[in-house]
């Protein structure tokens, strides 16, 4: 399988603070990786530098072996993006965004108008082409840059939090479609969020961004593994958070993180659960248990460490 | 080459999306000549402006200069504003490849949206008022609309560079554009200026582009200069203009994030 995105010690430096600080990374064609990370991790700043808007501080990107700084107009031929921001002309109706956006992309008429059929059918938008774009609702704009991007059919497709707004039946039809461009058309999807379960589903490989960081990269399943098979979700008494923590850490180690006086704590045994929970109930306002998902990796990686 | 023309079409779906805004222009634009330039024209006693050359005659060709400049400035400005705010320029840029494109395609649909106006304004005039176009060769001017089109496009692309806040767009669309006019000779001769305000009305592009079409058309030339300096000036200020607005654009591609 060949490379589809070799990312190389980037940094990027802004005035007032360093977005990314030298991550490195590769994509393999055919399959889809998620960049997960918190507001402000560098996600968005990664996604501009791929799609070659913004130029690194250091280091350096390619898709399929061109270099974003130096070849970036052989790089953007293979690429199309869904982007945070808008991007859409609002004078115009949806399907006249998605017409000119796939004729300037040099799809020919006949196909595009095809291709447009079939994704207005499977996202329920087909009724809604020919309003202009200023009257649609949040979600039906993210459905016209989906159908923008997803009618090129890229070689590279870089999403952008691509389904922020959608309700959870379309979020599923968008996820199957993006699943099956990258089966059938063997497409690289790259993609930012910030929605464990979005990237638990329909990745195969994710990574985490923390602060310009990338702390930690893997298949999912991996990633879930390594931090237990439960997790304790302990909403503490404020007064009581000390006594609560020593009394865990002492009990398990390194294997609890902190989101404001909530704490998770990471489990190697179901067993663990029963006689933490009677050492710890009376400083608690709730405890709860669950299986890890990548929501929890996310929480342990992200969330405040206060022990390891 | 292909990619260009479907931006350009793009371009003009979106401009004239809005087909009301664009009649009504026109219609305020004809309104004025058809009353105010008639008041106007009795207020001073009927008489003619220049010889043979009376005021209503003289207004018409200054008003549909007036519009192509308004029209192209607005369109040009409003486009390239809403692009930069939205990430489009960043998403056109991926998707065309070359920045040049952008420009090209951008430049090509502010002329001809220009272009239509000016035609849309004497197709008008020459239905309402057919006797007051009896004396003007309509090839030549047809063939100014479309010069003067691509030389006040030039401007507006260096405007449009400006407007990069909502404020900003504000002020160019609704002060510039009026102050550029009253301080040329597209209502009135520049005689009647106030001689302060003459060093702004012989540096203003619109000034040069309005007194060469009234010589051309009706033979009138309010400038001390002949028409070939009076060419000079003009191209001058297209060349520079173009030159600044190209530098101007690369860099609001550039610095657009998506």
């Amino acid at each position: 399988m060949e490379t589809a995105i070799k990312v190389e010690k980037l940094v990027k430096k802004y005035a007032q603070v360093i977005a990314l600080k030298g991550i490195s990374l590769e994509v393999q064609e055919g399959t889809i990786y998620g960049l997960l990370g918190p507001n402000g991790a560098g996600k968005t700043t990664t996604i501009n530098i791929l799609a070659t808007l913004l130029k690194p501080s250091a280091g350096t990107a390619y898709i399929h072996g061109f270099n974003v700084v130096t070849q970036p107009k052989k790089a953007r031929r293979l690429i199309d993006i869904v982007p945070q921001r808008l991007c859409l002309d609002l004078r115009l109706t949806g399907y006249k965004n998605i017409y000119f956006h796939g004729r300037l992309k040099g799809v020919p008429s006949s196909i595009l108008r095809k291709r447009i059929d079939e994704l207005a059918e499977a996202l329920d938008m087909k009724r809604h082409l020919k309003r202009r774009v200023r009257e649609y609702s949040g979600g039906m704009i993210r459905k016209i840059q989906i159908m923008q991007a997803l009618v090129t059919r890229p070689k590279v497709l870089l999403l952008d939090e691509p389904t922020l707004t959608l309700d959870p039946v379309s979020r599923r039809i968008v996820w199957d479609l993006f699943r099956r461009l990258v089966l059938e058309e063997k497409t690289t999807i790259f993609m930012a969020t910030h929605n464990t379960m979005e990237a638990e589903i329909l990745c195969d490989k994710v990574g985490l961004l923390n602060c310009g960081l990338l702390v930690k990269e893997g298949a999912p399943n991996i990633l879930k593994e390594q931090v237990g098979v439960g997790v304790l979700e302990i909403r503490v008494k404020e007064e009581y958070l000390n006594r609560v923590v020593s009394a865990i850490s002492e009990y398990l180690g390194e294997k609890i993180a902190r989101i404001r006086s909530t704490l998770y704590v990471f489990l190697d045994k179901e067993e663990y659960f029963e006689p933490l929970t009677a050492k710890i109930r009376d400083y608690c306002l709730e405890v709860i248990y669950r299986k890890v998902t990548l929501e929890e990796v996310f929480i342990k990686e992200v969330g405040r460490k206060i022990v390891g | 080459m292909a990619r260009v023309l479907t931006l350009v079409y793009r371009e003009l779906c979106a401009a004239f999306s809005e087909k009301l805004r664009f009649f009504m222009r026109i219609l305020v634009d004809v309104l004025y000549i058809v009353i105010g330039g008639v008041a106007l024209q009795a207020m001073i006693g009927n008489r003619e402006l220049f010889p043979g050359v009376n005021y209503i005659e003289y207004l018409v060709l200054g008003m549909i200069f007036h519009r192509i400049f308004a029209d192209t400035m607005s369109e040009t400005s409003i486009s390239l504003f809403s692009d930069q705010r939205s990430g489009m320029l960043g998403l056109l840029l991926v998707t065309l490849e070359d920045p040049k494109y952008i420009i090209v395609g951008k430049f090509l649909s502010s002329a001809i949206i220009g272009i239509i106006s000016g035609l849309m304004l004497l197709a008008s005039l020459a239905i309402i008022m057919p006797c007051l176009l009896a004396k003007s060769n309509i090839l030549a001017l047809v063939t100014w609309i479309v010069f003067s089109s691509i030389i006040y496009t030039s401007f507006s692309m260096l405007l449009a560079t400006i407007a990069v806040t909502p404020e900003r767009l504000n002020l160019i669309l609704n002060i510039f554009g009026n102050v550029v006019a009253f301080m040329s000779n597209v209502f009135y001769p520049l005689e009647y200026i106030p001689a302060i305000f003459w060093p702004v009305a012989y540096v203003n592009p619109m000034t040069y582009v309005v007194t060469l079409a009234r010589f051309y058309i009706l033979g009138v030339n309010e400038l001390p200069w002949d028409s070939f300096s009076l060419i000079a000036i003009i191209l001058i200020y297209t060349f520079v203009s173009i030159i600044i607005s190209i530098k101007r654009i690369y860099k609001l591609i550039e610095e657009t994030r998506l």
